[in-house]
């Protein structure tokens, strides 16, 4: 029999059968390609009594032919069969929010601004990733993004779409986070972002997380700007450790700011953040498992928590023939990243309501190791600190004025101008 | 094949002609191809044999006025209730040298053939879509 985060890493990596059983059509979420470079499958809970673990299922890949895992709805409730081992294991399929049908003022269906994924609101503010266009593009070899932006949502997203959709997912599905992902954006995404998130601040009253390739080190002072807007959180998705699995398989990051700037603005961002405020995202999974184990001891040790995403072939990426990774490998990576967070005393499962979908949590990985003294001293404090983190979290989920200044970047052209 | 006329009557004539022709040509060819009419425009799969089903990639012509045409090449979801579209690209065709036109919709059609084998892959065929893509 599985724990909950091992059947979570079997799925990520062997997928998912739909039963005829299955009414998801009335159960589920639309599964939606959404612009998250590894998402596109369908949303499921794993019920555990440590925590429920939220996980996007691979359910489209051509490897998903041969995987064990079965989902089937018995009597009203959804189970996951596990053919090889004659095993069922308890599921939640989350329903889709009432608003994804709703539209905006403007006549914009909301899903097509913004998704859940797991239990935050996801939005890719404006145009694709810089890094798809020109002839020869430079995409990361992984994503699809660029080839799904307009397919399955609007490519521009207007400020009172996006308040009101993240009002809507606040109120109706008790969103707390909004995630935004720019791509690339030849060095303007968080200019581009910074007007959406003082509007998620003063307008909704909502965490926000930002998301974009990184400015140089002169530009640092954009960061110090989006504090200003309200970010409370920084991802750096660098994705691969080895500096030649990087070049390769990212070739527009590469040619653009490198990898460095990766590590230099993670590092500038977190050592303006309490601990665990910004994250380090990578894919385990292609690059040796060394690698990975390294990458996470670094994000570590610079005090952010590791977002590690197990490799997902997608269909129509560059790396579709690419085969998933192994359940052992992937599990170790995980029990890896819990070890090496509570070692560096990142918090973990602070944050109120906020499932990522995509990957494991570090909180979700827990579950891997045993339940001996220190674990459960571990919980307590985390418990207390959560309990504690809640005073800061409650302000920032009421609508507040932020002392950001959307100008900042105009005003600095002009004056470097003069 | 469904009837593709509303889908060409939209068309300025010498792209509506180019089309036609090589919706035509289809029935002349070995392999079985399904054309089917939608609302969005007129949608091309390799069609079912006695020895395959029927191919799970699809191309999309579509167009957003007289003057242009898109190939939307994607597969769509496996899953029934899914409007997921997995996106392989998009092929603008203009008025032009009807040749080339024409020639990019066989290399198009050969990469559908092919089960969107990365080797068969049209260079015209860009990764980035940055027009909305009509659902029925």
């Amino acid at each position: 029999m599985l724990n909950p985060a091992e059947l979570q890493i079997q799925l990520f990596c062997q997928g998912l059968k739909i039963a005829d059983s299955c009414d998801l059509m009335s159960d589920a979420r639309h599964v939606a390609r959404t612009r998250a470079g590894l998402g596109s499958g369908l949303e499921l809970v794993i019920q555990g009594d440590l925590k429920d673990l939220w996980l996007n299922v691979p359910v489209e890949e051509d490897f998903v032919d041969q995987t064990p895992y079965e989902l089937r709805k018995v009597e009203g409730s959804y189970l996951v069969h596990d053919h090889n081992e004659s095993q069922d294991y308890a599921v939640r399929v989350p329903a889709e929010p009432k608003w994804y049908d709703q539209e905006t003022a403007s006549g914009i269906p909301m899903a097509q601004v913004g998704v859940l994924q797991g239990t935050y609101l996801g939005i890719y503010v404006s145009n694709s990733c810089m890094y798809w266009y020109g002839n020869e593009p430079n995409n990361c070899k992984f994503c699809t993004t660029g080839s799904n932006v307009g397919v399955n949502e609007v490519a521009e997203k207007a400020i009172d779409d996006v308040v009101e959709v993240a009002l809507a997912a606040k109120e109706e599905s008790g969103v707390t986070f909004c995630h935004f992902n720019t791509g690339y954006q030849n060095g303007r995404g968080l200019e581009q972002l910074a007007p959406y998130v003082k509007a998620i601040k003063e307008r909704v009253g909502l965490l926000t997380g930002i998301q974009c390739v990184p400015v140089p080190e002169d530009q640092h002072w954009q960061y110090d700007a989006m504090l200003d807007m309200g970010a409370d959180h920084f991802s750096f998705c660098y994705e691969f450790h080895n500096p030649e699995y990087f070049a390769k398989y990212l070739p527009g990051k590469e040619a653009t700011v490198g990898q460095g700037a990766f590590f230099k603005s993670l590092e500038y961002c977190q050592g303006k953040m309490p601990k665990g405020a910004c994250s380090g995202e990578i894919i385990a999974g292609v690059e040796p498992i060394q690698d990975t184990l390294d990458a996470i001891d670094y994000i570590t040790q610079v005090g952010a928590f590791p977002t590690v995403c197990i490799f997902r072939p997608v269909i129509g990426s560059d790396m579709e023939d690419f085969p998933s990774p192994e359940y052992e490998e992937m599990n170790r990576v995980m029990e890896y990243m819990y070890k090496a967070c509570r070692k560096a005393g990142i918090p973990m499962g602070l944050a109120p309501n906020i499932e990522v979908s995509l990957i494991v949590n570090p909180d979700d990985a827990k579950y891997l190791v045993p339940r001996d003294l220190s674990f459960k001293l571990h919980q307590l404090k985390m418990k207390l600190l959560k309990k504690l983190a809640w005073l800061k979290f409650r302000k920032e989920l009421q609508p507040h004025s932020v002392p950001g200044d959307v100008q900042i970047w105009q005003k600095k052209r002009a004056a470097s101008h003069v | 094949m469904s009837d593709p006329q509303a889908f060409l009557n939209v068309l300025a004539p010498e792209l509506k002609e180019l089309v036609s022709k090589f919706l035509h040509s289809l029935g002349e060819r070995p392999e079985v191809v399904d054309v089917e009419t939608k609302n969005s425009g007129v949608e091309l799969r390799m069609g079912a044999t006695a020895n395959k089903p029927a191919g799970r990639p699809r191309i999309l012509l579509f167009s957003d006025g007289p003057k242009k045409v898109f190939a939307f090449f994607y597969k769509p979801s496996r899953l029934a209730f899914s409007k997921d579209r997995f996106s392989y690209g998009l092929m603008s065709l203009h008025r032009g040298d009807s040749e080339e036109v024409l020639g990019h919709l066989r290399e198009g059609l050969q990469f559908l053939l092919s089960d969107f084998k990365p080797s068969e892959r049209p260079k015209k065929l860009g990764r980035l879509i940055n027009v909305d893509i009509p659902r029925d």
